[in-house]
């Protein structure tokens, strides 16, 4: 824990992530730093938001309060997760837009290579004149036949020899079929996109 | 006589200062929040709005940035990550646009208008009544607006319940939060700071990154813009009480080298949609169930085709709908 940030530590500690010594020190550190008791509280507001700890009926001024604390922190910071990615396991499938994570080694697999980056700009590499199997994403033949798994899954018929290229491949298309189901069929009770922008794996529970 | 009339005149205004008084309870029913229901929905998509909100799912807060613009029956929209990575997605009439600026990859998918399909319109809100309840929960007020929060309740298992903050003058969406069947919120939206233009000045919905070097996965030809003949022996024998397949198309889509059969079903406020799929190879195929926020997603082997069930619908609802797919020429 010593090699992160101040905040980074605070939101360990929050999330009950840090061992009992690192506790000591980074609590003694906050009682002396009033910037760090103001996160720690934010923290916890957050974490207990998120966790379904708060009453159901939220007054406004609060949700107000919450949203524009989270709005102050500085670009980057992903205030609940950034810790949790170093010391737990991600269990959870980056559905929702982790098409950022996946799509590179999903597509890649997907294209059969691994040095598909191309350089040109935008209008170049955009293959609008080639025949449509060139244009196509073409699959690498795999080398042996099998039944994968979806990534993420919460059930107990996990096919552990999965080889990772077929897992990315599954993430790579989940995430395709994300993208065109809400464009196809897009909430009415929600920013649709906000799933396809969203980043990152969720903690599976 | 003269006390008689002066009478009956303070009945009168006795009766109206009632009807007064009452008539905003009998509004607060059932209709009055369908009436918001389809306000929302109209006003989401035909309003020029630039605003900030903040997404949260599972263990995750996530704030982004959203412009979106109507004009003559076309929709613009680019909605910008503001938290960690700057991930974008840019929609116009042809193509959806999402850039992933850390991995350098950019995914162009057609835009649902470019395969003639128009944009969605307000379900019937009365057929809603059968599967929810709707019910006006009073008022907030989210990114300094007033709004009427508007709880749906499903009267089963197989739909997720709803409570929603309609803006009073705008009709605007500002906060949204999908509810499990244990009425835990599992994916909430909330705007921060919101405004509606006139208009929207087109530069605004132009990404402000630099994508050199990026890598462009997309289906570029014209030809595979186009929809192909869907395959109808594709059926879905079961599916929770008043889901019903709305569309069905087939057409190539970024990551997959085979065009894909897409059925879509709603109940009016859910959606599921259905990708089948024949993959190049079966080591391709992939099985199982994952999640992300209100999102499930089942994934099965049916004779060789991948089938792949996505939607904001409980596990069960997509494992129902997913087990019971049949070809049947």
């Amino acid at each position: 824990m010593t090699n992160f940030s101040k905040g980074e530590r605070v939101s360990v500690l929050v999330d009950d992530e840090a061992a009992e010594f690192e506790s000591r020190l980074s609590i003694d550190e906050l009682i002396n730093d009033d910037d760090e008791k103001a996160r720690w509280s934010r923290y916890h507001i957050i974490r207990d938001a998120l966790q379904g700890h708060l009453p159901e009926r939220i007054d406004p001024d609060f949700s107000r309060k919450v949203m524009a604390r989270v709005l102050d922190e500085a670009p980057g910071v992903t205030t609940t997760s950034v810790p949790n990615s170093y010391t737990k396991p991600a269990i959870g499938l980056a559905l929702a837009a982790s098409v950022a994570v996946v799509t590179v080694l999903g597509f890649q697999s997907l294209t059969g290579s691994r040095s598909v980056q191309m350089t040109a700009p935008i209008a170049q590499t955009v293959p609008q004149a080639v025949a449509p199997q060139q244009a196509a994403v073409v699959a690498q033949p795999p080398a042996e036949m099998r039944v994968g798994v979806l990534p993420g899954i919460q059930q107990a018929n996990v096919d552990e020899s999965m080889s990772p290229p077929g897992i990315e491949r599954a993430d790579a298309r989940l995430n395709s079929y994300l993208v065109n189901h809400t464009e196809h069929a897009p909430s009415r009770t929600t920013m649709p996109y906000a799933r396809v922008v969203g980043y990152g794996p969720e903690q599976q529970k | 006589m003269a006390r008689n009339s002066r009478n009956n005149i303070l009945r009168m205004k006795l009766l109206y200062l009632f009807a007064l008084l009452v008539s905003p309870l009998c509004a607060w029913g059932d209709e009055d929040a369908r009436f918001w229901l389809d306000k929302m929905t109209q006003a989401v998509q035909s309003l020029n709005y630039e605003g900030t909100f903040v997404y949260m799912h599972g263990d995750r807060v996530e704030t982004m940035r959203i412009v979106h613009g109507f004009d003559n029956g076309n929709v613009r929209e680019r909605l910008v990550s503001l938290t960690g990575e700057a991930r974008e997605v840019i929609r116009d009439q042809d193509v959806l646009t999402c850039v992933w600026p850390k991995s350098k990859f950019v995914v162009v998918e057609t835009s649902r208008t470019r395969h003639g399909i128009p944009a969605t319109t307000p379900a019937d809100s009365e057929a809603l009544k059968a599967f929810y309840d709707f019910r006006i929960a009073g008022e907030d007020r989210i990114a300094g607006k007033l709004c009427k929060l508007i709880d749906i309740l499903p009267k089963d298992k197989y739909r997720y319940g709803y409570r929603l903050c309609v803006a009073e003058e705008s009709g605007m969406l500002l906060k949204s939060a999908m509810m499990d069947t244990n009425d835990k919120p599992i994916e909430q939206v909330m705007f921060t700071s919101l405004a509606l233009h006139d208009e929207i000045p087109l530069q605004n919905f132009e990404s402000k990154l630099n994508r050199e070097g990026f890598t462009w996965h997309t289906v570029a030809s014209k030809d595979k813009r186009q929809n192909l003949q869907s395959d109808q022996a594709w059926k879905i024998n079961d599916m929770p009480p008043g889901f019903a397949v709305t569309e069905q198309s087939k057409r190539q889509i970024a990551a997959s080298s085979q065009p894909v059969q897409h059925i879509i079903l709603t109940d009016g406020l859910a959606s599921v949609s259905v990708f089948i799929a024949r993959p190049d190879n079966r080591s391709e195929l992939y099985k199982g169930m994952t999640r992300s926020g209100a999102l499930n997603a089942y994934a099965r082997d049916f004779n060789g085709h991948q089938v792949t069930v996505v939607g904001e619908v409980p596990r069960i609802t997509v494992e129902m709908i997913g087990e019971s797919i049949e070809h049947n020429p």
